[in-house]
């Protein structure tokens, strides 16, 4: 027969598939960390994790994922051995410490930085010298990381490591999808460097390996098991989904601040590449005005370069609020405001000279080549500034793109994640429910099987009650007979009698009237089945005076020492109770009967728990505790008839009522020593 | 001695022949046997009455009886206001506890369990005689 050891053992041999998958991803786990750093060592790109344009991993975290493999090697293999306990524990914690380090790092707290203890070459992606650091989410991840590798196996927390691990997937995955979708810039949390796709695939690997190191503990295990209660799926749902929600909600609005911004840069570059073209076109209209005006001395040729002077006073107006956003711009927009005021003062000198004087007084100055010279200065101002701004624009296209395709990412990442929650939340929730069904199914075919049981037992109950009835009138009335007209005979026809036959009528009403006893002592215990108790309070001191008082009055009890205690009061029926006493004081006295100076000592207690005990010790010829299992049964006697009279029913009358009163009875002894027979009863109500 | 209308002291109602033997013994023992109606079954005692039989002193009645029970018979002497108050006293085998509740609820007098025993059924018949007989005055407007 297999014990329940064996059979719940049996049920955890059938889980060793999430265990073996949780172990695949540690071993997955270690070779990747292994080979990055091989990566490194041997200056091959691709192995450092130099996937697809990502940045590699970096190596302290490609050193702590080899870590965490050994982490979890440890947990799995060793069991609860304190060496390799501690050293898991001490790992942990150094994982943790590593990650807790670089996150302050990268909020600004002063501390070492420990990503870059160990670097074995230059980031091939910043060709600059730059040292490798490690992205504000691989310091997260490894952070929880080393909280659940730490956690994995505590006692108390048990199932908390998979919780840890299941949001360090979840997290990933997010991330993830977003990377997928957006292309680079989804495992870039905030303005830090983007996590490496080889870092992500480690830490989902770690996430993973948490989340299915222990698939009989903590909430998987109770999903598994099906033991999950609606309220507690209810509770896991809706926090993750509020956690899921948060993240979408903080990313996405960085996401939309960081597209808004583009698109008001994007309009102030539009803007400004509208007003300094419309400074150019201002100026030349202003010179072809000037140079007819000039030429002719036609004062309707100043028009268009009154007009023009016009036009560049406003440009220059707009384009003195503008934010060029570069350093570049800088010195050159004070640079242009000079040139064209340079500009702007030259034409007008010549048109005074022209209005003024006549060809001679201004043509010497116009044959300098000021002018021309100044306007080609303008032009390479204005096309410098022009190419900051296309630049500049290109770049908030950028950003609004890469805005655009995070927010998608992030979107999508969490609507997959929501849809699998809800499958779960489903999952669990109608198992839950066809759980509860079962149940109650289960609940009312008990019911009507019980309520068959109890009509059973009322025919019994009834039948029983007939039987008695039958037996107490019918089987009586023949012993009555056999034992009376034995009595007639010998008392109305001695003289023919011989002494052999005196001796045989004997005999036969003697064992007529044992059998009277025996019956009467059997209906007395059917009566103890049948009657329900009626429980009241009882003075138990006054029922053991009763009862030992009756007892004295017999030839057996008068030669008794009684020595009787104070007893607690208790609760039970006095009918059932009187019996219980009489019985136990009745078979002290008999048993003790044959003792040169018999002594029944009775006593009684109140236990710390309220349960009282009652306890009865003769001195009589006890009995050997080798046959105490037989003292309670029916019909079981351990002395002879001869040697002491009884039926065999006392005791078992005693048993049954003590324990319909919901009381134990227990008896110790030794042959010639004597014997104690205890019972209790429950604490009072 | 069954059938005639007669004034008796007792009415023993009694079926089984062991049983009214031994008791017929222990009233002669004790000198009680003078004026004695036996009916065999609950039919016979009803008739008894009905034909104009009375009973000075007491009934002593058996309670498992053929065709009428003992307690019906007591149920229907004591529906009749004639016997209301005529001693009856129930001489049974049976100790069983509803039976003894139902003879009382129903206005019985006393309640003996024959004893197996022989003395001590001798001994039990001759006191319920003695005291029914001798010591206790029976009510005399009765069965008028």
């Amino acid at each position: 027969m297999p014990s329940v050891k064996d059979l719940s053992a049996a049920a955890k041999m059938n889980a060793p598939s999430l265990r073996d998958w949780s172990a695949v991803c540690g071993a997955l786990l270690g070779l990747l960390g292994a080979s990055v750093l091989l990566g490194w060592a041997a200056g091959v790109p691709w192995l450092t994790g130099y996937w697809g344009g990502s940045s590699p991993m970096n190596p302290s975290a490609a050193l702590v994922f080899i870590g965490a493999a050994i982490v979890l090697w440890l947990r799995a293999t060793s069991g609860h051995r304190a060496a390799a306990v501690r050293s898991a524990d001490l790992l942990s914690v150094l994982i943790l410490l590593v990650g807790l380090l670089k996150v302050l790092q990268l909020v600004g707290v002063p501390v070492l930085p420990v990503d870059q203890l160990i670097q074995l070459a230059e980031d091939p992606l910043r060709p600059l010298g730059g040292p490798t650091a490690m992205a504000l989410g691989t310091a997260l991840g490894l952070l929880f990381g080393g909280l659940g590798l730490f956690l994995l196996d505590k006692p108390r927390l048990r199932g908390t490591s998979s919780l840890i691990g299941a949001a360090l997937t979840a997290g990933v995955l997010v991330f993830s999808i977003g990377e997928l979708l957006g292309s680079a810039g989804g495992l870039a949390l905030s303005a830090s460097a983007p996590i490496a796709r080889s870092t992500a695939a480690a830490l989902l690997l770690l996430g993973l390996a948490l989340t299915l190191a222990r698939p009989d503990e903590g909430i998987v295990g109770a999903f598994r098991r099906n033991e999950l209660s609606i309220r507690r799926t209810l509770f896991f749902s809706f926090g993750l989904t509020a956690l899921v929600l948060g993240v979408v909600v903080a990313t996405t609005g960085y996401s939309s601040v960081a597209g808004w911004r583009a698109t008001e840069t994007r309009r102030a570059g539009s803007t400004a590449r509208r007003e300094l073209s419309g400074l150019l076109v201002s100026l030349l209209s202003m010179e072809s005005g000037q140079r007819g005006f000039l030429l002719s001395g036609d004062t309707l040729f100043l028009d268009p370069y009154r007009t023009g002077a016009a036009s560049v006073d406003q440009h220059l107006a707009v384009l003195a609020t503008i934010g060029w956003g570069s350093a570049a711009a800088d010195p050159l927009t004070p640079l242009l405001r000079g040139l064209v005021g340079r500009k702007v003062a030259l034409m007008a000198d010549l048109v005074e000279r022209r209005r003024t004087g006549g060809t001679a007084k201004f043509l010497p100055q116009f044959m300098t080549g000021h002018g021309k010279a100044v306007m080609d200065s303008i032009r390479v101002v204005v096309t410098a500034l022009d190419d900051i701004e296309i630049m500049r624009t290109d770049q908030a296209d950028e950003q609004l793109r890469v805005a655009m395709r995070r927010a998608l990412g992030f979107g999508g990442g969490a609507a997959l994640l929501m849809v699998l929650f809800l499958a779960f939340t489903s999952t669990a929730i109608s198992r839950g429910l066809a759980a509860t069904e079962a149940a109650r199914d289960h609940i009312e075919e008990l019911n009507v099987k019980l309520e068959g049981k109890m009509q059973d037992v009322e025919t019994q109950s009834v039948e029983m009650a007939a039987f008695s009835y039958s037996v107490s009138h019918d089987l009586r009335a023949p012993l009555r007979a056999i034992d009376g007209f034995s009595r007639l005979l010998v008392n109305e026809h001695a003289a023919q009698l011989s002494p052999e036959a005196h001796r045989l009528l004997g005999v036969i009403r003697d064992r007529a009237q044992r059998m009277a006893r025996l019956i009467d002592e059997l209906l007395m215990l059917a009566q103890v089945t049948r009657r329900e108790p009626k429980f009241e309070r009882v003075d138990q001191d006054a029922l053991v005076r009763e009862v030992v008082g009756e007892l004295r009055e017999t030839p057996a009890g008068q030669r008794v020492e009684f020595d009787v205690g104070r007893l607690p009061e208790s609760t039970g029926d006095v009918g059932l109770l009187r019996q219980v006493w009489s019985n136990l004081l009745g078979n002290a006295v008999k048993y003790s009967a044959r003792v040169e100076t018999p002594r029944v000592a009775v006593s009684g207690a109140t236990e710390p728990s309220g349960e009282l005990v009652y306890r009865i010790v003769d001195n009589g010829v006890g009995f050997d505790m080798a046959h105490v299992d037989k003292l309670f049964g029916v019909f079981q006697r351990l002395h002879a008839p001869s040697e002491f009279e009884g039926t065999g029913v006392g005791l078992a009358t005693v048993q049954r009522v003590i324990r319909r009163h919901g009381g134990r009875v227990w008896a110790t002894g030794s042959p010639g020593r004597g014997a104690e027979f205890c019972f209790t009863l429950p604490a009072r109500e | 001695m069954a059938g005639k209308t007669t004034d008796v002291e007792i009415l023993l109602v009694e079926d089984d022949d062991a049983d009214l033997e031994l008791t017929l013994h222990a009233l002669k023992q004790h000198r009680l046997a003078n004026r004695i109606h036996v009916a065999r079954d609950g039919e016979e005692a009803l008739r008894f009455f009905e034909n104009g039989g009375r009973v000075e002193r007491l009934v002593l009645l058996d309670l498992k009886l053929p065709k009428v029970s003992g307690l019906q018979v007591l149920e229907r002497l004591r529906a009749d206001e004639r016997y209301r108050t005529l001693p009856i006293v129930v001489l049974t085998s049976s100790r069983e506890e509803p039976d003894i509740e139902r003879c009382y609820a129903l206005g019985v007098n006393s309640y003996i369990v024959k004893p197996v025993e022989f003395e001590k059924f001798s001994e039990a018949v001759g006191k319920v005689g003695l005291y029914w007989l001798l010591i206790n005055e029976a009510p005399h407007r009765a069965q008028e």
